[in-house]
């Protein structure tokens, strides 16, 4: 298993352990915002290996892939200026933006 | 060679800022630790031919979404309090449940793709093609985008905006009220 190069195999290595780590922080994460900042980790991660296949298993002139990552770095943008307005309100009328304390629908 | 160097210097600077991402117990120094990460990404970008990827990553994420994090970071009180709590009581469950995240998508990854060939040789100057590519075969995607950050502007500013100006609907002699 072992290559003279760089395959497709390492990206999605790298790729899969930023993906752990994202969801790490998300599920693990009290402050709102440092959830969001997992989130952008793993939309990161899903975006290389949409970039990774489109190199190595993609035709080199269909752009679908690239354009699928640029797809997600805008959707990301965003969801980051939507996400910092909702934790900004929810600043305003909690006073706090940990995600533990803010249990309103909590039955 | 020179490749392989690269991309284990391009690995180290995207994961372990982005461990520290998550397990920094100063939400600023995490805010600030994406900074490689997100470096890293765009050089794994360059390295796969996609130039015109790597400096919109830089220019988005780095330019835009950690400025724009930082700044929401400083609006909260308790940045740099030792006694608080950055992680809840799960972080135990959080953990395992990663780890068997990242597991399974590398097994899968090595059984699926553990050896590929090189690829395939590109054409000199993706931006270009990109460029084509974005506003032929892609049209759609490429406005449906624009749509999207546009309802994404409009929502956000009217969700930070608040509700409305307290002055001239409350009675002055009252003040206060509803937050």
């Amino acid at each position: 298993m072992i290559h003279s190069s760089v395959g497709l195999y390492h990206y999605l290595l790298v790729s899969g352990l930023l993906f752990g780590l994202g969801v790490f922080g998300v599920l693990s994460r009290r402050n709102a915002i440092a959830v969001l900042m997992g989130v952008e980790l793993m939309l990161n991660a899903a975006g290389l290996n949409f970039v990774a296949f489109w190199r190595f298993k993609g035709d080199a002139l269909d752009f679908a892939g690239p354009v699928f990552a640029l797809m997600i770095i805008t959707v990301a943008a965003a969801e980051a200026a939507v996400g910092l307005a909702i934790i900004l309100s929810v600043y305003r009328r909690f006073d706090t933006v940990d995600v533990d304390d803010i249990n309103l629908m909590d039955g | 060679m020179g490749e392989q160097i690269t991309f284990i210097l391009l690995a180290l600077i995207t994961l372990l800022p982005a461990a520290m991402v998550v397990t920094s117990r100063n939400i600023f120094h995490a805010g600030l630790w994406l900074l490689p990460t997100f470096v890293g990404i765009a050089g794994f970008f360059l390295t796969l031919g996609a130039e015109f990827l790597a400096a919109i990553q830089i220019l988005i994420y780095v330019g835009g979404i950690m400025v724009l994090l930082l700044f929401a970071i400083l609006l909260t009180r308790r940045i740099g309090d030792p006694e608080a709590r950055m992680h809840n009581r799960l972080e135990g469950w959080a953990f395992i449940f990663a780890v068997a995240i990242a597991v399974i998508l590398i097994l899968s990854a090595r059984q699926q793709f553990g050896d590929t060939a090189a690829p395939s040789p590109l054409p000199e100057g993706t931006t270009a093609k990109m460029g084509e590519a974005l506003l032929g075969p892609y049209l759609l995607p490429f406005e449906i985008a624009s749509v999207l950050l546009l309802a994404a502007i409009v929502g956000a500013i009217v969700m930070a905006r608040g509700e409305g100006t307290p002055p001239k609907r409350l009675p002055p002699s009252r003040g206060g009220g509803k937050r």
